[in-house]
Formats: C-alpha cells, sequence, structure tokens
C-alpha cells in the first residue's frame, strides 16, 4: 500500500454521513480529549521537531517559522 | 519555530471548544474555582550518529479573567547541540570546512574573531558540523475573547530570540458558530519578521567558501504571512470533522547561511564550496483534514491528513493516526501513534555540483530538508489523569527518515553514487507534561 491509497483511505474514513447533534449532546464532545490538540504545549514542541527536520509545516494552525532550525 | 507554538493551537482547540459549548481546554478544568491554570511540557531529544540532542522546556500560565476571557503566557527555552549535515557530499578522503562559528572551539586552528578556524570530517561519511550549538528562548502572550455571541477572537504576539536569530510575530484568530452549535468557521492571520545574523555575517549565495568570516553584510531580514480559513462540524454525537487550509507566504533571506554545496569533478572530488542559494519567496498551500472520534464507550480515535504544495516545488503528504485507550476507570490512558510522511524535493535540490551547473544555475540547496525522502514515527503515550488533582502524561517517540538519492550533478553522477549521500536519519524523544489545576 503506498502512501496515496492511505491518504485516499484516511480522506474517507473522514467522510461519515452527518446526522444533526443536538446541543444537549455535545458534552461527550467538549471534554478536552476531543479537542483538535488535546495537549497543545506537547504538539508545540512535536511540530518544533518536524518544522526543523522536514519542508513542510503547518495545518492545524499556523505554517511555522519564527527560529533559525530551518 | 515557535508560531507552531501551544497559544496558537489553543486558538483552535478555544474555537472548537466554543463550538462544543466550552470556552477553551484551560477553564474546562476550572471549575474548582481557581482562576489559574499552569502546563507544563518538557522534550528531550536525541539523533543517532552523534547528531543533535535538544533540551526544550514549556511553561503556560493562563489567567481566566471570566468565562470567555483569558489571557495566557507560554515561556519556552531550547537548549540544541550536536552535529549537524553541513550540506557538503561524502568522499573518499577527509574533508575540511571553514567553522562559520568563529568563536565556537574546532579541531582546526584558533577562534577568535577575525581568523579562520576548521574541522575536518571522516572520509565516505556525510559531512558534518561538529560544533552546532544553540540557546533559544521564546515568549508568546495570547489573549482570548468572545466579541459576540456565538464568537471567539484569540490575538496573539510572540517573541523568539536567539544568537543569530530573532523573530517578532502577531496574529489573530475569529471564529463563529452556526447550526444550533454544530458548525463553526474561523479565519486566523499572522505576521512575523525575522532578522537573521550569521555568526560571521552573511555569505553571498553561491559564493565559494573561502574563510569563516563571510563577504556579506551582517544581517538579513525574512518576512512570513500566514492565513488560514477552517470549518468544523458535528457529524455525529461522537464525532467531529475539521479541515483546514492554509496559506503560508515568506520572502526576504530563505537560505541557511551555513548550508554548502560541493563542487565536485567527474570522479567526486571535491574542488571547492558555495554556499546554497534559495529562491527569495516560496508560498505554501496545505490541506488539512482532522477526524476525531469516541470509541469503545470513551476511548478517543484520531485520524489527519495533511497535502502541502509549493512553490519550490515541494508536495508532501502526511498521515497520523493514535488511540487513546482509558484504563483503570478512566483514571490513565495509553495512547499508541503513528505517523507516515512523504515528500518531494525541491527545485532546486543538488546533491552536489559540478562546475556546468555553478556557472548556470541561480538556485541551488544540498539541505537534506529540501530533498526528497519517506519518514515514520511511531511512539507511546502514557497519561496520568488524576495524581493528586492534577494530570501528568510521558510520550516515547521514534522517528526515522530514509532519504531518497536525487540532485546528482550529470558529471559526477556515477562517481558519487558510490557514496551514501541521502543516509538515514533516526532520532528519539522523550516528552514529559504536567498540568497543574
Amino acid at each position: 500500500m503506498n502512501f496515496r491509497s492511505i491518504a485516499v483511505l484516511a480522506a474517507l474514513s473522514v467522510l461519515p454521513g452527518c446526522v444533526a447533534v443536538k446541543p444537549w449532546q455535545h458534552d461527550i464532545l467538549a471534554r478536552p480529549d476531543m479537542q483538535p490538540a488535546s495537549n497543545p504545549l506537547q504538539a508545540g514542541l512535536e511540530d518544533h521537531i518536524y518544522f526543523s527536520k522536514e519542508a513542510s509545516s503547518g495545518g492545524r494552525g499556523f505554517g511555522g517559522g519564527g527560529c533559525g532550525c530551518n | 519555530m515557535q508560531l507552531n507554538g501551544p497559544q496558537r493551537r489553543n486558538r483552535f482547540a478555544a474555537a472548537a471548544l466554543s463550538l462544543l459549548g466550552a470556552s477553551s481546554a484551560a477553564t474546562a478544568h476550572a471549575d474548582d474555582g481557581s482562576d489559574w491554570t499552569f502546563d507544563t511540557s518538557t522534550l528531550l531529544y536525541a539523533e543517532g550518529a552523534g547528531r543533535v540532542k535538544v533540551f526544550e522546556p514549556k511553561v503556560n500560565a493562563s489567567l481566566h479573567l471570566d468565562e470567555s476571557r483569558t489571557l495566557a503566557a507560554t515561556v519556552t527555552v531550547d537548549a540544541l547541540s550536536g552535529a549537524t549535515p553541513n550540506g557538503a557530499a561524502p568522499y573518499s578522503k577527509p574533508q575540511t570546512f571553514f567553522q562559520p562559528h568563529s568563536t565556537s572551539g574546532s579541531s582546526g586552528s584558533s577562534s577568535s574573531s577575525g581568523v579562520n578556524s576548521t574541522y575536518t570530517t571522516a572520509a565516505y561519511e556525510l559531512p558534518k558540523d561538529p560544533n552546532f550549538e544553540n540557546l533559544r528562548g521564546a515568549l508568546e502572550i495570547d489573549y482570548s475573547f468572545a466579541p459576540a455571541a456565538k464568537q471567539h477572537m484569540d490575538l496573539s504576539t510572540a517573541l523568539s530570540v536567539e544568537d543569530d536569530y530573532t523573530s517578532i510575530g502577531v496574529g489573530g484568530h475569529w471564529s463563529r458558530d452556526f447550526n444550533q452549535g454544530n458548525t463553526t468557521l474561523g479565519a486566523g492571520l499572522n505576521f512575523s519578521s525575522d532578522f537573521i545574523s550569521p555568526v560571521g555575517g552573511v555569505n553571498t549565495p553561491l559564493s565559494q567558501m573561502v574563510g569563516s568570516i563571510a563577504n556579506g553584510p551582517s544581517s538579513k531580514l525574512k518576512l512570513v504571512q500566514d492565513m488560514v480559513v477552517g470549518v468544523t462540524q458535528l457529524v455525529s454525537p461522537r464525532s467531529l470533522v475539521q479541515v483546514n487550509y492554509s496559506l503560508s507566504h515568506s520572502n526576504g533571506y530563505l537560505n541557511d547561511p551555513y548550508k554548502i554545496l560541493s563542487v565536485v569533478d567527474a570522479t567526486a572530488a571535491p574542488l571547492y564550496y558555495v554556499y546554497e542559494s534559495r529562491p527569495g519567496s516560496r508560498l505554501k498551500n496545505s490541506l488539512y483534514t482532522h477526524y476525531k472520534a469516541r470509541a469503545m464507550g470513551t476511548d478517543v480515535f484520531d485520524a489527519s491528513y495533511r497535502y502541502m504544495i509549493d512553490t519550490w516545488g515541494i508536495r508532501s503528504h502526511t498521515v497520523e493516526l493514535s488511540y487513546r485507550a482509558y484504563i483503570a476507570g478512566e483514571r490513565g490512558y495509553l495512547e499508541p501513534h503513528l505517523r507516515g510522511y512523504r515528500q518531494s524535493a525541491a527545485d532546486f535540490f543538488h546533491a552536489a555540483l559540478d562546475q556546468g551547473q555553478v556557472a548556470g544555475t541561480r538556485f541551488a540547496s544540498a539541505d537534506q530538508r529540501l530533498g526528497a525522502f519517506t519518514a515514520y514515527t511511531g511512539g507511546l503515550e502514557y497519561g496520568d489523569r488524576h495524581w493528586a488533582g492534577h494530570d501528568w502524561s510521558v510520550r516515547a517517540e521514534y522517528y526515522r527518515q530514509l532519504g531518497k538519492v536525487e540532485g546528482l550533478p550529470p558529471v559526477a553522477g556515477n562517481a558519487l553514487a558510490r557514496y551514501d549521500v541521502a543516509p538515514s536519519l533516526s532520532a528519539g524523544w522523550l516528552i514529559f507534561s504536567l498540568g497543574f489545576r
């Protein structure tokens, strides 16, 4: 399985049919572990590693920069 | 690097939380009446083959003024040392280079300002500068508030200072909930100005390396403008999808001032070395999709994919998967994590140049980060969510980068193919996190 097929599978996995979620059903999703980055400091450290080793950055947030590491 | 810092990520987390009826990740924990929350994460990072080691602690203090307003500060210290590839190609004999860090100790002659110093690398190995070290300090201030009902605004400013690099930035992100809170639209802008002052001065791109002191000005400027628009959609009472499109434009001095290229003859013998030369602007487009769902009760499944394309000819795919499995009645969790990454090389990437190429090219870099490679990361995190009322976690990750040989000079392609011009890189790290509530 090449990278492109993995990418296609990942894209398909995020396309389930939408259903209306009532306001009183938001509690499960409101937990901190359901946030896009549940540990922002840790995510920041790992983004820093990848920014300094790879040509891509950002996605979740802004695209990186601000240091001499790349 | 700090533009990807916690406050900026907090902004997106906060946008999603506002969608979900809470105000921010931190305040979600502040229901014991405390107005302050403190979080720390510390990185210990090491690369194989005696390359870079990093110690990087981060501390965040957030003051929750009321339900919608939070003022936060994050301080980062980043201490780095070790050996890093200088861009030159390997050869069958030892190679000697001028040490750009003129005040560092070296294996050659001496080190006072204005005196050339050198280091010598082993035969057949990818040449590395053994004296690479850096200390960085960064501060981010972030203020988030609700300008109107169902809206969330986050403003931030950031400063990062190191010996040869200073960055200042400002940014803002706005979001609004629609559709009974099931949909959130967001948009953000960020601007930064970076001042690069290489040790010894700025070298003229593609000029020959002739000493420790540069032949150009003492500093250069780089400007970066980022834009992001995104939507977060609840797709069921147990899952959500986030899609972000981001655009990043940078212009000015985009070179790594310390990176060089070998200029070789037909036998791959280095004739001399030249400083790299990158274009003066770059536009990156990224599309990021993120799916997060509850599974098996309270466990969390997380999958994301990012496609990036830029005007330097680089394309990349990034896939990440993780699964948080709660144990001991949700007191703790185990979270395995996998990441795959692949990028193509920049149009101007060259493993080395021959003399004909030097005469005919405007842009060239042998920086492996601009070459083609595939990388994999695997790791595991353990977290304890109820340790004396606080929470802590430890995360261990292993990263392996597998280089692809590209950009060999026509005249010396066969000769250079004998060497490992794109060696693999291994790195491992630990992150300890502690949250005081």
